[in-house]
């Protein structure tokens, strides 16, 4: 089977309704056994878990990808104008006390959005789907070490300026 | 290098007869040829067969005029190759006027240089003089007509004011225009610091002059050093003041007179200023010598603002103020804050007039937000700069938008003792705030915030999830005891143990006698309280904390990856307290930040004796400081939502493993930087 749930497979709700499909002569089928059949179905794989990753691999990239686009708009603030000007009012009126800390407060607020608001759209996207971790999280580490290259003030006053 | 004259006949007639016109036509075009050649060579001979560089200079700045005085004028300007400098100046006739022009005066200065400075002297006062600056001989570029300082005895004068003119080339330009289509130029300009983005940077220089040429070709400027000139020789070059017979403040705080009024320019920011010091006693000498009944004072760190983050500058109020007020200094000038804010100051006496202060930082610079404090009269966040005419005893401030819009305009004159007061009575106090939300939002900045954040929050999940789709599979609808192969059961080695009952019996007495301690002992002697220093405390020890719980519910996540965690509760409450901490820690964080950016805070001083640290140590910290929090809550997300799972799928346990570790590493980042910062307490 193609990833596709498997429809004949007993559900929680009907764990009577029907015979899990190479089960024979199950008709009340345990626990273990339904399991075993969605293994054996090829639905899940046997080193797999309950829960697909898809869930996981949305929450460990959204907590990077916050990072890596203040760290990008930091840079654009840097090299445009008017981009820190418009970070400096959006902080000010959206974050409480945004006026003390001037432009930073509006980088916060980005972060801020893109992490959570990415975050839940990930979950939607991935939430039903089985992905490889391994990939994520040198994506998610690779997206961590540019944030943090673009903070180093001499990186960035050397990238503003060769963007201007 | 000149031109190659080529001379080149290309018509050759053919045919018999032809060929003999064409044997004639090649020998004559060969000689020409051969003319030419010659003449080319000549013209690109070295310097010293004609007395000129081969490569012709062209002035890379200016010329702009300094140190304007009744009977001077300096002009600088820069070329791109060393030249001899000479200057071209005469008495600028007015139009229609009939009179011919006088001859041209030469005057040259110094040798072969790319920086020339040229003063010209025996100029008459209140004058207009056209000038041309000269390289090798060689006209580079024309200036003026600029005009000479009014003599002492007239009694009307006018300048303008400005200052913050770094960062948005855009609204610089715009404030500059607004000044040059004045019905009347200002007879100087004074500039209240923060000429450019970073002083260290001659590009930033070279643009902050091609913006302001038209305008410094014909005015004088007189700065002030703010502090993002980073008291770098740059801008010492950049200016020609005048000197203020010390060498100590040499460039940084000085005075000169034009026509009835005294002006003085302190360097509040990095030169010290407490009484005592030689800035403070130059001060007080220069403010007694001085007979103008109007004095100006100018400088960067304003002693009166309203508006945040900076706010008023509480070490410049205290310790210059009273100096200002007994010797009955007109008004005081200052930037730094990126509005317009006047404000009264303090008074020698009850019924006395305030001292006048206005804060002019409306130059260019992102604009901040205004508010209000009992000493504001106006404010209103625009870029602007400051009119300011005097007649006889009578003083008009007026506030000029880049429109030609006026706004907030002052009438004052001298009472009998030579304070400034109102002429009308002052209005109640105006304070113009800046956009609303909705405004915003329907604006072209809320329009690139908003498509920044879209791009970033949609489009880019998007192409994530995209890349990781994977393949799609069920939730397996009942719990299974095992699926294959079942998790290997782990021993819990501390299972039984009869000590936890006398651990927790002696920590929980540890706690009780800690929390009786804090609570009674004398900590304000201590630590010196004051809301900042217990938010700092606070930061720093939940700082440690968080460093403690990460490496502990690192070491847990390490144990899970190797299929030896006995319990998910521990390592749930450690991810989560880490979480936790690490949202906390970013809140007190934007308080203390908050708190050094103010006026009088730590950065001023740092910025005075450690530049590179407020660079590095404060702005990477803040932002990197920030990292913990959305990798602690991920992780905490992650063991909440899998659970027994973790044991399950290997990479699922290694990934909770890589997060913790992460936060370990962005916890430890900030806390060192902030340790060294603690350091720096010590020479600041």
């Amino acid at each position: 089977m193609n990833g596709s749930d498997p429809q004949e497979l007993p559900t929680s709700k009907t764990p009577a309704a029907a015979p899990a499909v190479g089960l024979a002569g199950a008709v009340n089928p345990a626990p273990a056994d339904v399991t075993q059949a969605y293994i054996r179905a090829g639905a899940i794989r046997p080193e797999e878990g309950i829960r697909p990753t898809g869930p996981a691999a949305a929450a460990m990239l959204a907590s990077t990808l916050g990072p890596l686009a203040m760290s990008v708009g930091h840079l654009i603030a840097t090299a445009y104008q008017p981009f820190e000007a418009a970070l400096l009012t959006a902080g000010r009126l959206l974050v409480p006390g945004g006026e003390f800390v001037g432009g930073y407060s509006g980088k916060e607020l980005i972060a801020l959005a893109i992490w959570l608001g990415g975050w839940a759209l990930l979950h939607w996207r991935l939430r039903r789907r089985q992905v490889g971790l391994t990939g994520v999280t040198i994506v998610a580490l690779v997206q961590l070490l540019i944030a943090t290259l673009l903070f180093w003030p001499p990186v960035t006053r050397t990238l503003a300026s060769l963007v201007r | 290098m000149s031109k190659r004259s080529s001379l080149h006949l290309s018509h050759v007639p053919s045919g018999e007869r032809g060929w003999r016109d064409g044997m004639l036509w090649r020998r004559r075009s060969a000689v020409l040829s051969a003319m030419g050649g010659a003449l080319a060579a000549i013209g690109a001979a070295p310097g010293r067969v004609w007395g000129q560089s081969a490569q012709l200079a062209r002035a890379t700045r200016g010329p702009y005029v300094q140190q304007a005085a009744p009977d001077g004028i300096t002009v600088l300007w820069h070329t791109d190759t060393p030249v001899v400098p000479s200057v071209e100046y005469r008495p600028e006739r007015p139009a229609g006027s009939g009179e011919s022009p006088d001859p041209w005066t030469v005057v040259g200065g110094g040798g072969r240089a790319r920086t020339h400075a040229i003063r010209l002297t025996g100029l008459l006062p209140g004058t207009a003089y056209r000038y041309r600056v000269f390289g090798d001989g060689r006209l580079l570029s024309e200036g003026g007509p600029t005009r000479t300082l009014p003599a002492p005895d007239v009694g009307a004068l006018s300048f303008a004011v400005y200052g913050d003119t770094r960062t948005n080339h855009s609204p610089h330009e715009d404030v500059v225009r607004s000044i040059l289509r004045q019905p009347h130029l200002p007879e100087l300009l004074l500039h209240a610091g923060d000429f450019v983005e970073s002083g260290q940077y001659a590009d930033q220089w070279d643009t902050f002059f091609r913006i302001e040429h038209d305008l410094l070709s014909r005015v004088s400027l007189f700065p002030a050093i703010g502090n993002h000139e980073e008291n770098h020789p740059l801008y010492f070059q950049s200016f020609r003041v005048p000197g203020n017979g010390t060498t100590a403040g040499e460039g940084r705080w000085y005075s000169f007179d034009a026509g009835p009024a005294h002006f003085i320019a302190l360097d509040v920011v990095f030169s010290d200023f407490e009484p005592g010091s030689p800035q403070y006693r130059w001060l007080e000498q220069d403010l007694r010598r001085t007979t103008r009944l109007w004095k100006f004072v100018f400088f960067h760190y304003p002693p009166y603002n309203a508006s945040q983050p900076h706010g008023p500058n509480l070490r410049v109020r205290a310790a210059l103020e009273h100096l200002f007020v007994e010797h009955r200094v007109s008004i005081v000038f200052a930037s730094h804050a990126h509005v317009y804010e006047r404000a009264r100051g303090a008074t020698a006496g009850p019924e006395l007039p305030s001292l006048i202060h206005i804060l002019t930082g409306g130059g260019g610079a992102p604009l901040h937000a205004v508010s209000r404090d009992p000493s504001t009269q106006y404010a209103e966040p625009t870029y602007h700069f400051v009119r300011v005419v005097i007649n006889g005893s009578r003083i008009t401030t007026t506030g000029v938008r880049p429109d030609g819009t006026e706004f907030d305009r002052f009438d004052g004159r001298l009472d009998d003792a030579g304070r400034v007061e109102a002429v009308t009575p002052l209005a109640l106090p105006v304070v113009v705030s800046g956009p609303s939300i909705t405004a915003f939002a329907a604006s072209p900045q809320g329009a690139m915030v908003a498509g920044y954040t879209a791009v970033w929050g949609a489009g880019a999940p998007l192409g994530l999830s995209a890349a990781a789709y994977g393949r799609r599979r069920p939730v397996v609808p009942v719990p299974s005891g095992a699926i294959a192969p079942p998790p290997r059961k782990v021993e819990d080695p501390y299972a039984g143990w009869k000590g936890l009952p006398v651990v927790l019996l002696v920590s929980g007495l540890a706690a009780v006698v800690l929390a009786m301690i804090l609570l009674t002992a004398p900590l304000h002697w201590l630590l010196g309280f004051d809301t900042y220093t217990l938010i700092l405390t606070a930061h720093a020890v939940l700082g440690t904390a968080l460093v403690v719980v990460a490496t502990i519910a690192a070491s847990m996540g390490y144990r899970l990856a190797i299929h030896h965690l006995p319990s998910f509760g521990w390592l749930m409450g450690m991810a989560s307290a880490a979480a936790a901490l690490a949202g906390t820690l970013a809140i007190l964080g934007n308080i203390l930040y908050a708190g050094y950016l103010r006026s009088g805070g730590p950065m001023e001083q740092l910025i005075k004796k450690a530049p590179e640290a407020h660079k590095v140590l404060f702005e990477f910290k803040e932002y990197v400081g920030l990292f913990p929090f959305p990798l602690a809550v991920a992780a905490a997300f992650i063991v909440w939502f899998y659970r027994e799972d973790l044991r399950r799928d290997r990479q699922l346990a290694e990934m909770v493993a890589v997060l913790l570790l992460l936060v370990v590493f962005f916890s430890l980042l900030p806390f060192g930087l902030g340790a060294a910062v603690v350091r720096l307490r010590g020479i600041l």
